[in-house]
């Protein structure tokens, strides 16, 4: 209890920090709100909102990935939505002694023994984390130099041991002070008591006071530290899970390019909100750093830079930007390189692992959309692509005339005189036109004929589903073949469309939706996993070599495909295909991706390689996918790493169609 | 009697071989219209007597023009000389090496006369009162046959094609001065700088040999820098052999590589992936040599040679510097 | 500063070519058209130009059938001022009848700098450029590697047999581009979009019938799928013999 003075400068103080930190959190949302208006966030808001809340108080966010520390995690979680109604508690006996927001009844001392519970269990969480961050070091929040300085996290993990160790004491000179606390339920801080016992009373009563004073300070240092730090994920974290994707992973938004002016994001406020909303809610954890395929190789890229350095810069040209003034530099002048963009393989691992459901990849290829398309920055190599894929519908310039070549003496059906068929299989340019995936596209032919599925392809009608123009940023050649593609692809009556690529299923699955047509994608080894239970395909029987299943990103983590190719595996091989180190939803890239395959990868060492030591590792005589970008890169790094006797890369059909009963 | 002009090339004060070709070739379509050819030699102030023999390839004389400005090439200069000699022999056919000099040299003549001109032509004839000539078109998708009109008709011929013909051997032709106008041009040469013959860019040669894994490793590749040499060619590399370091980047010839399209290409030991065949597509003529008959590259190529590298390749350098003599 | 760039429109290098039925001409069906690659150096030199020298305009100028209009809209999208497109059905196989057909379009007009590719892909016979000089009268450095220009005068690297020769002319100048002498732009999607709905200035062209025809137009011997020549090393002389004969390369 405290008298008049007290009172007032207590209430001033709970006001000036209240003012202050409102007036933060206003900032940041009007930051966020510069943002373009983004499509469907408020969807579904009842079950977003239990989703959030269920994510949030079981902390599956902190422990997956992490288990030792997202348990820590928890334990000072807890301590702090605890002590958040503690501090009712604490701030109420400024006015009225004794007081208790819960009354004096058995439930307020269950509550009473909570929180005592929960102090010495947060003391023992901010312990093992300060150990962990100070001690141990790992790589996830020491490399790269931690964009969010350090003593952040140390005054803030200093201000959570000094509010339990403050309330401990306090409680414990209350009881010595005050008669009539049952102490069985405070057995915490009963245990602390003992330390004031001989003490003279106003003595106490002075130290009582003191530990009141300091935790209160404690406390509102927190409202005042929260918003400028990365501890501002204790609501935009929340915020963020709540107005998560709900798309696959990696999916990306169309541009309208007759209703906007500029393509892309050159500044902030180019970005959609959730992007920016995206840059308040990262944590500097580095879950995203330690499973990204570029960071591994040692490129410049770090999905969790990515965040921290754009949120660094917007709150430094957050004057400029809140009055609707440009900033003082450029996004890509100032904040990234384009080495980072690039080296990006859009393979997900970032969003994946990101516990407050981050969007790095939308971000990115932003960014890439701006260099591309406004300013006609982009690495040379793509030039080639972007010409190949607009002369003759294919990245590698090959003469549009010769994309049957492949079906060359095989019974393979072409639409145009097909007339309607279950399936319409969609080639793809690696299909038609690398020697590695032509031997693929047979392989599936001959799958598709001797089980008398009705089937066509497009044939000389067909070309690029666009996947490298739009990952590459160039949405304008993208949207252009795209419509071009629904064009022809609306002229002819089929139930499913086929692909013998993830990068096909995804984009035809998901994407090209929003421009207008929705197509039912089938990814081949979903088929043949059904032919082979139809009984329409039998395989023979024999050994095989040991196998593994690589899963490709695009089929694995954006499309959740990681049972039916085991399974066909665990049937040519008679015993579940072996499994690498990071497998599902954590498989490694093959540094394929996102327009990756048609460019140079300079530096650091190559995804490729890392990814092919592993398959070599892991027993397996054969590696098998489900993609030609992966065929080609696991082949190529089995090559490079002189391993052709020790491994080979198959894919899934190849295995299949070789041992066709 | 009608003319045949044939004009003549130097470099380093002796005349290119491709002279004689044109000048024997200027001896067949003379002899078709029953014509003499002179030939047109433009030189500085060096000794010309070597002009004489190109008698044994069936010039009945050699127009010299000498001077000091007419040294090294220049359009404007040695297109007055051309001129010139054309008006002093009444020539009504006028035949170019299809070189760098010819190509630029060529069409400045014959627009100033207003006359028909095929360029870098593969075949040559005439017939009824007007040449014929042959060459690819579209980078040698198609050949066409072309047919001249006109009192005054040109053709430049394309270089170590047509034959040397020494029909006359020993016999000299006449040395007969030019006479030229007073030499003037808008263009002024600052300088001419020789190439460094031994680091042709793969993106300037028209010849290229591309070694593949296949050559077991970087000493080998001095097989095809000799072969390259003889050819004035230029050596290249696929990505794999870069990767390796075998060979540096500038080599490297691919979708992440560069882009060419010479005149020839040669697969050395290489499969051809679709990232290499981006890089090199637009080759006129595609060779491969490879141990595996079933190699991407084997279906693309217009020749294909089965065979091991280490054989054929010693027996390829013989045959060339055989050819090229 | 004035810059004109004289181009063409190309079949596609990938391109299955065919003589048409009348053996003359050839098949257009299927064939998809380019920009003539040495003509992008000429368009991306004259917009280097322009960016270094505030003031300049650069105009593109096609001569060709109506369908080379979308060479002139990929220029336009890579940044000309202006394009033109000179239209005619006639045959263009005769360069000089071509060059009088431009010269005498552009007769009214005075450029500065005239910059065109040293050949176009599909005849690769390198005569417009310096036919087009002469018959204006301008200076002409062909096959150029590196150019400068000043206010009244240029230098340019021209690229020969042996090496390179290094030329000063005065303006106005004619230029025939090499590979090499930069990298053109990949256009931007303004320029694109913008470029998509222009409406292309055209004018009628006459092209004199000239003073070369195609006769003929042959598949080329026997290439189609390649031939095997042989196997190991006594296939050599073969092969070599086929290059210098046949393929004629060597």
């Amino acid at each position: 209890m405290l008298n008049w003075t007290g009172r007032t400068v207590l209430i001033l103080l709970i006001l000036a920090a209240a003012a202050w930190f409102v007036r933060q959190i206003l900032l940041r949302v009007h930051l966020v709100r510069l943002g373009r208006r983004d499509p469907v966030r408020w969807d579904r808001p009842f079950e977003r909102l239990a989703w959030m809340a269920g994510r949030v108080a079981a902390q599956i966010c902190a422990i997956k990935d992490r288990p030792f520390t997202g348990v820590m995690h928890a334990l000072v979680f807890w301590g702090f939505i605890f002590f958040a109604v503690a501090t009712i508690n604490h701030v109420g006996s400024a006015f009225a002694p004794g007081f208790s927001l819960f009354g004096h009844n058995h439930f307020a001392d269950f509550w009473f023994l909570g929180v005592d519970l929960v102090a010495l269990l947060t003391l023992m969480g901010v312990l093992a984390l300060a150990i962990r961050r100070y001690g141990v070091r790992p790589a996830g929040i020491t490399q790269p130099q931690p964009i969010s300085r350090s003593p952040h996290s140390a005054i803030v993990l200093s201000l959570i041991a000094g509010l339990m160790i403050t309330y401990l004491l306090n409680q414990g000179a209350e009881m010595i002070l005050s008669a009539g606390r049952p102490f069985a339920w405070m057995p915490v801080s009963s245990a602390v008591a003992p330390l004031f016992a001989g003490v003279a009373p106003d003595t106490l009563a002075a130290w009582n006071s003191l530990f009141w004073w300091l935790h209160l300070l404690m406390v509102l240092g927190f409202l005042v530290f929260i918003p400028g730090s990365k501890h501002l994920h204790l609501l935009s974290g929340p915020v963020n899970l709540f107005f998560r994707s709900r798309e696959p992973i990696g999916t990306l938004q169309p541009i309208d390019f007759e209703g906007s002016e500029q393509y892309g994001a050159a500044s902030i406020t180019d970005y959609s909100w959730k992007n920016i909303s995206d840059l308040f809610a990262c944590i500097d954890c580095g879950r995203c750093q330690d499973v990204c395929p570029a960071f591994a190789t040692g490129k410049a890229l770090s999905p969790k830079v990515v965040m921290m350095s754009q949120r660094k810069y917007t709150l430094a040209q957050a004057h400029l930007l809140l009055k609707g003034q440009p900033p003082t530099a450029a996004i890509m002048e100032s904040a990234l390189s384009d080495d980072e963009i690039w080296a990006c393989t859009t393979c997900g691992a970032c969003m994946e692992a990101c516990p407050v459901r981050n969007e790095h990849i939308p971000a990115i290829v932003d960014l890439r959309r701006n260099r591309v398309m406004m300013e006609s920055q982009f690495p040379q190599e793509l030039q080639t692509a972007f010409r190949g894929l607009e002369t003759n519908g294919n990245p590698w310039n090959a003469g549009s005339s010769s994309r049957m070549e492949w079906a060359e003496g095989l019974d393979v059906p072409v639409m145009a005189s097909a007339g309607e068929v279950e399936y319409l299989w969609y080639v793809g340019c690696a299909g038609a036109f690398d020697e590695r995936a032509r031997a693929v596209s047979r392989s599936l032919a001959a799958i598709l004929n001797h089980a008398g599925v009705r089937y066509g392809v497009l044939g000389l009608e067909e070309k690029c589903c666009g996947d490298p123009a739009r990952r590459a940023g160039n949405e304008y050649l993208f949207q252009t073949m795209a419509l071009e593609n629904i064009q022809v692809l609306q002229q002819y009556r089929f139930t499913y469309l086929l692909t013998s690529c993830p990068h096909g299923l995804h984009i035809f699955g998901e994407e090209y939706a929003r421009l207008g047509t929705r197509f039912t994608v089938v990814h081949h080894t979903s088929l043949i996993r059904q032919l082979l239970a139809e009984g329409r395909i039998r395989l023979e029987s024999g050994n095989s070599r040991p196998m593994t299943w690589h899963d490709s990103c695009y089929l694995g983590r954006y499309h959740r495909l990681y049972e039916a190719p085991r399974a066909v595996l665990q049937q040519l091989g008679g015993a579940a295909p072996l499994e690498m180190t990071r497998h599902h939803d954590r498989s490694f890239c093959c540094g394929g991706g996102g327009a990756r395959m048609f460019m140079e990868e300079s530096a650091g060492t190559r995804i490729n390689h890392s990814r092919t030591a592993e398959a070599a590792a892991c027993g397996a005589e054969i590696v098998a996918s489900g993609c030609p970008f992966c065929l080609a890169m696991l082949d190529d790094g089995i090559k490079e790493k002189g391993l052709e006797g020790q491994l080979q890369a198959q894919d899934l059909a190849q295995l299949v169609a070789a041992r066709l009963a | 009697m009608p003319m045949v002009l044939a004009v003549t090339e130097m470099q380093d004060g002796r005349l290119r071989k491709t002279s004689r070709e044109v000048v024997s070739q200027a001896r067949q379509i003379a002899d078709a219209m029953g014509a003499e050819v002179t030939a047109l030699m433009m030189t500085g102030p060096a000794n010309a007597e070597e002009g004489a023999s190109l008698g044994s390839c069936g010039a009945s004389q050699v127009l010299l023009a000498r001077a000091t400005l007419l040294e090294n090439y220049h359009g404007e200069l040695y297109r007055q000389a051309v001129l010139a000699a054309i008006a002093q022999t009444d020539a009504t056919v006028v035949l170019f090496p299809a070189t760098s000099m010819g190509r630029d040299l060529a069409p400045r003549v014959a627009a100033a006369r207003g006359a028909a001109l095929a360029s870098d032509c593969t075949g040559l004839t005439w017939q009824e009162g007007g040449l014929i000539a042959q060459k690819p078109l579209y980078a040698g998708k198609v050949m066409a046959e072309l047919t001249l009109t006109g009192p005054l008709q040109m053709a430049s011929l394309r270089p170590n094609l047509f034959p040397v013909r020494d029909l006359f051997p020993g016999q000299n032709a006449a040395i007969v001065p030019l006479e030229l106008p007073a030499l003037t041009a808008k263009a002024v040469l600052q300088e001419v700088r020789r190439r460094d013959a031994s680091h042709l860019d793969v993106s300037d040669a028209e010849i290229i040999l591309c070694g593949g894994r296949g050559m077991r490793g970087p000493d080998n590749f001095g097989l095809l820098e000799e072969i390259a040499a003889l050819l004035g060619g230029a050596v290249a590399a696929t990505r794999a052999v870069v990767d390796s370091g075998w060979r540096p980047h500038r080599d490297q010839v691919g979708q992440t590589g560069k882009v060419v399209s010479p005149n020839l290409y040669i697969m050395c030991g290489a499969s051809g992936s679709i990232q290499h065949w981006a890089g090199m597509s637009g080759s006129r003529c595609i060779v491969a040599i490879n141990k595996d008959p079933n190699a991407p590259i084997m279906q693309r190529a217009d020749y294909r040679l089965i065979g091991d590298l280490f054989e054929v390749l010693p027996v390829l350098k013989e045959e060339i510097a055989r050819l090229r003599g | 500063m004035k810059i004109l760039v004289l181009i063409k429109q190309v079949p596609d290098t990938e391109a299955a070519i065919k003589p048409a039925a009348d053996q003359i001409s050839v098949a257009e069906a299927g064939v998809k058209f380019i920009i003539n690659p040495y003509d992008e150096y000429a368009l991306e030199e004259a917009l280097r130009i322009k960016e270094a020298r505030p003031g300049t305009t650069v105009k593109a100028v096609t001569l060709g059938p109506a369908h080379s209009a979308e060479a002139l809209r990929s220029a336009a999208a890579m940044g000309v001022d202006e394009v033109l497109l000179l239209k005619t059905e006639s045959p263009l196989a005769d360069g000089l009848a071509t060059a009088r057909a431009l010269a005498a379009a552009l007769a009214g007009d005075s450029f500065d700098l005239i910059l065109t590719g040293k050949e176009s892909i599909d005849d690769g016979n390198m005569q417009v450029g310096p036919m087009v000089a002469e018959l204006l009268g301008l200076a002409c450095l062909t096959v150029v590697t590196r150019l400068t220009v000043a206010e009244e005068n240029l230098t340019a690297e021209c690229e020969t047999d042996a090496g390179l020769a290094l030329f000063t002319a005065p303006l106005p100048a004619v230029v025939t581009c090499q590979k090499g002498l930069n990298e053109p732009r990949y256009p931007s999607i303004r320029g694109k979009m913008a470029a998509m709905k222009m409406v292309i200035p055209e004018q009628s062209a006459a092209v004199d019938p000239g003073l070369l025809r195609i006769t003929r137009l042959t598949p080329p011997p026997a290439r189609a799928g390649g031939k095997l020549v042989g196997e190991g090393s006594t296939a050599v002389p073969e092969l070599v013999k086929l290059l210098h004969t046949e393929a004629k390369v060597l």
